[in-house]
């Protein structure tokens, strides 16, 4: 049975939520779109470390890395609804799409925390609330100038077999991808062993992107 | 094929986690515990790094509030990024940073020591955050963990910075009458959200209290011993252990396991009321947590065994662990901590614990 969209669009509004309320806990204000757009990315693709499958297992090869322009929408939604403030509204030029609205976002407190406390009392959602601040803390680490390569330099993204404008599945027919099973590799070469929780090889492995990113070998 | 060939090779990504390991690490606990372990972990990182004989011999000052990147409040810091892995002079500094110090805002202009707590408070305006200070100055090193800020000064806990040894099981039995006779005791103690009681006047037993009781352990555990693992639902040959107190070097890449704990809740009720149990059923609970222990401990070389009963019944009694054979060769520790449906029959029987 095909999925209700209007739960579909209710999940998608939460999931963003979620991702500006971790990133301004964790230090990551102001929450550029940039920032929303990777950090939806990585959570996406590492959320099989967690046994979770991505809220979008399918995302567009950008040359300018990942932009969703679906999940775009979805935040100027929250917006006008009042979830959201918008401050510093800008644009920017891309190769792809020409010229395109940046800002950045800051959570209504007041309007979205209920909504966020709401969504926690559902097992799936809390779970997907925590890979969220994990990636956001581990995203803490990359100076800002930094994002667009380092999510450049993410296996599945970087794969050169997929070409830009093609679509990078990272829901393979095993629930895995390329960068969750690499993340997956940390667990298997860290000395504490069994002892390696998905959270370390999420941090683990965005700490290694940033290192192939800072060797400009990054596609 | 992977993009950048030998950037992701097995050997590349060892080279990560020889530079980076820790990153990530207690994802499970609370911010606050987190953030001091986290400060634990920086410091013995630091002081390990051969360099760090040159940092001033001043206090450091951690600060769970992480700032925003353009938030003018912090215009005189510099931005450390990942601060956990201690490149940088920690000492004689303040750093403000999140729980997993993936970055930090430092400042080094520090008043002198006397002024330091009222500058903090009143001057910066921090005093209602998680606060941890080290001072390398006394003993070789002091951790003070102030959980709910410097504005409660009495509420510290202190740790030696490489002040290791042996936790004993009487050490951890210690820590879990804290918990019991604070957190667990009566409905009225434990969090509402989080009871390990379905329906107390019936004494219908919530169906996860095992892991509630678990999750507090885990935390105080980890407050009381911040250097060590508490690891927890790890797989060994023989099943899965609830609970360990462990240390890893990372200097050795060596684990010690200290001991391990399994958990039990006895109880005459399922948290619907539709399935009982009787004492038989609770005997072979206690009776399968010594095998679970004794199993567990020698599967992975740890020096002691700790079975924990967590006892819901009405009219609790050790008559649970009556079967259990006297000078049992397996020599697993057996406690048992009655938890009260409600206060009255804890007044009743004249008990603080």
């Amino acid at each position: 049975m095909a999925p209700n969209p209007s739960v579909v669009g209710v999940r998608g509004s939460v999931r963003l939520l979620t991702i500006v309320d971790a990133a301004e806990q964790v230090g990551l204000a102001p929450v550029t779109a940039r920032l929303v757009h990777v950090a939806a990315y990585m959570t996406n693709a590492l959320s099989p470390v967690w046994s979770l499958a991505p809220y979008t297992a399918e995302v567009l090869k950008l040359l300018g890395g990942p932009y969703d322009p679906g999940l775009q929408q979805e935040l100027d939604r929250l917006v006008g609804r009042g979830l959201l403030i918008v401050r510093e509204p800008s644009y920017e030029f891309t190769e792809n799409e020409g010229w395109r609205l940046a800002a950045e976002y800051e959570l209504h407190h007041e309007f979205s925390r209920p909504v966020l406390d709401a969504a926690l009392r559902y097992p799936d959602e809390a779970d997907a609330s925590r890979v969220v601040r994990e990636i956001c803390l581990a995203l803490s680490g990359v100076p800002t100038d930094e994002l667009d390569d380092l999510v450049r330099s993410d296996v599945s993204y970087a794969d050169p077999s997929v070409s830009p404008n093609s679509v990078v599945d990272l829901f393979g027919a095993d629930g895995s991808n390329p960068s969750s099973r690499t993340a997956q590799r940390f667990g298997v070469l860290s000395p504490r062993g069994t002892a390696t929780t998905a959270a370390e090889e999420a941090h683990l492995y965005i700490r290694h992107m940033l290192r192939v990113a800072a060797s400009g070998t990054g596609q | 094929m992977s993009p950048g060939g030998d950037l992701w090779s097995d050997s590349a990504l060892a080279a990560t986690v020889a530079e980076s390991l820790g990153a990530g690490q207690d994802s499970e606990l609370p911010p606050d515990v987190r953030f001091l372990a986290s400060s634990v972990k920086v410091v013995g990182r630091r002081l390990r790094r051969p360099e760090s004989g040159d940092d001033p011999p001043h206090f450091a000052v951690f600060v769970l509030k992480p700032m925003g990147r353009k938030d003018p409040a912090i215009k005189e810091f510099e931005l450390v990024w990942r601060l956990d892995e201690a490149a940088t002079a920690l000492s004689g500094r303040l750093w403000l940073t999140n729980e997993a110090l993936n970055f930090g805002h430092a400042l080094a202009q520090m008043p002198a020591e006397s002024e330091l707590i009222s500058w903090l408070i009143d001057d910066l305006e921090l005093g209602e955050y998680p606060t941890v200070i080290y001072d390398p100055t006394v003993d070789g090193g002091r951790i003070r963990f102030y959980p709910s800020g410097l504005m409660d000064l009495g509420d510290v806990q202190t740790y030696g910075v490489g002040d290791l040894h042996a936790v004993s099981a009487d050490e951890v039995k210690g820590i879990v009458d804290f918990v019991v006779s604070n957190s667990l005791l009566t409905p009225q103690m434990q969090i509402s959200k989080g009871s390990t009681w379905a329906n107390p006047a019936k004494y219908w037993v919530s169906s996860n209290a095992e892991a509630l009781i678990q999750a507090q352990l885990r935390v105080a555990l980890k407050k009381e011993w911040p250097v060590c693992d508490i690891q927890h639902e790890i797989p060994v040959r023989s099943g899965r252990f609830d609970l360990s107190v462990s240390f890893f070097d990372p200097a050795s890449g060596a684990w010690t396991h200290y001991g391990v704990l399994e958990l039990k809740v006895l109880k005459y009720h399922s948290a619907t009321g539709k399935t009982t149990y009787g004492l038989t059923d609770n005997q072979t609970a206690v009776a399968d947590g010594v095998a679970q222990a004794a199993s567990y401990r020698d599967n992975i070389g740890a020096s002691w065994g700790m079975l924990c009963c967590f006892d819901h019944r009405q009219d609790a009694d050790s008559e649970c662990l009556a079967t259990l054979p006297a000078n049992d060769s397996r020599n697993v520790e057996v406690h048992r901590w009655q938890i009260w449906n409600s206060s009255e029959p804890l007044r009743a029987s004249g008990s603080s614990a």
